[in-house]
């Protein structure tokens, strides 16, 4: 029985490795709804011509997709909601430290407990590093991608992605560049 | 061909939740474990997610919901007979 299902996962995993998806670095809650943000997992994948923006919420899953060459600019603007959350699990941390200092015997057990679970989650949110916002804009839309709110996931997928999208659209040499900023500036002026 | 889809269900997800969390509650699963395989064998073959998935959430569904009907068939049988054998 046990074999028979080993042989079926293999089966399945050379099926999937045929498959055209392939994850992207980020993982983060998405916030669709306020009670969903506890459930609602936002990740990022690159498909053969397009992003697969996927909102996972437990049983079931939504998609965005954005064509390579549809995109025209990724903007990835850092954010202080790294310091922010570090200020609010070291505040409470520090809180039940005192809580437990000030308090018997007995309960001193509890609010230390309580605190290394902070510690902790204070310790992971250091380690995940900075925030960001992370924007994808087409002609059409401006949208955020949930899944790429810590900085080095972003530049990590930015480096994936860049060579995908250049080779959908082309890429262009330091002088065209210019010579487009130099028309955009003419223009807005 | 193109796919356009925005929303798909997790069978497989729904699944393996119904039979695992009723297990919590212990009575509740001579219920979900028979609802939990027919999901399972239903759903089978409906499409899941888009992204790489394989089928071991039916699969581990199907075997946790296969030992609770079979601990209630031991439970019943312990029972009416007395003896589980």
């Amino acid at each position: 029985m046990v074999f028979c299902v080993c042989i079926y996962l293999y089966g399945e995993f050379i099926l999937n490795e045929a498959f055209t998806y392939k994850p992207l670095p980020g993982k983060e809650r998405g916030k669709k709804s306020f009670f969903a943000v506890l459930r609602t997992k936002a990740s990022l994948f690159a498909g053969p011509d397009h992003l697969l923006s996927v909102f996972n919420s437990s049983y079931s899953e939504d998609y965005r997709r954005f064509y390579f060459k549809d995109i025209q600019a990724i903007i990835i603007s850092r954010t202080s909601e790294q310091a922010k959350w570090n200020a609010i699990y070291g505040g409470i941390c520090l809180a039940l430290l005192l809580a437990a200092y000030m308090t018997g015997e007995y309960w001193a057990a509890a609010f230390i407990a309580f605190a290394a679970i902070f510690l902790v989650k204070l310790a992971l949110n250091w380690l995940r590093g900075p925030t960001c916002v992370c924007r994808i804009y087409t002609a059409a839309s401006r949208t955020e991608l949930p899944s790429l709110a810590r900085l080095k996931n972003a530049i990590k997928t930015l480096d994936i992605i860049k060579p995908l999208i250049e080779r959908s659209q082309g890429r262009l040499s330091g002088e065209e560049i210019k010579a487009k900023m130099g028309h955009v500036t003419e223009e807005t002026s | 061909m193109v796919n356009l889809e925005t929303h798909r269900v997790l069978y497989d997800d729904i699944a393996l939740a119904i039979a695992i969390i009723p297990a919590l509650f212990i009575w509740v699963t001579i219920i979900t474990a028979p609802i939990s395989i027919y999901l399972s064998l239903r759903h089978w073959k409906s499409p899941t997610s888009i992204i790489p998935r394989t089928k071991i959430r039916f699969i581990i569904a199907i075997m946790l919901s296969v030992v609770q009907i079979a601990a209630w068939f031991f439970v019943f049988a312990y029972i009416y007979t007395g003896n589980l054998f």
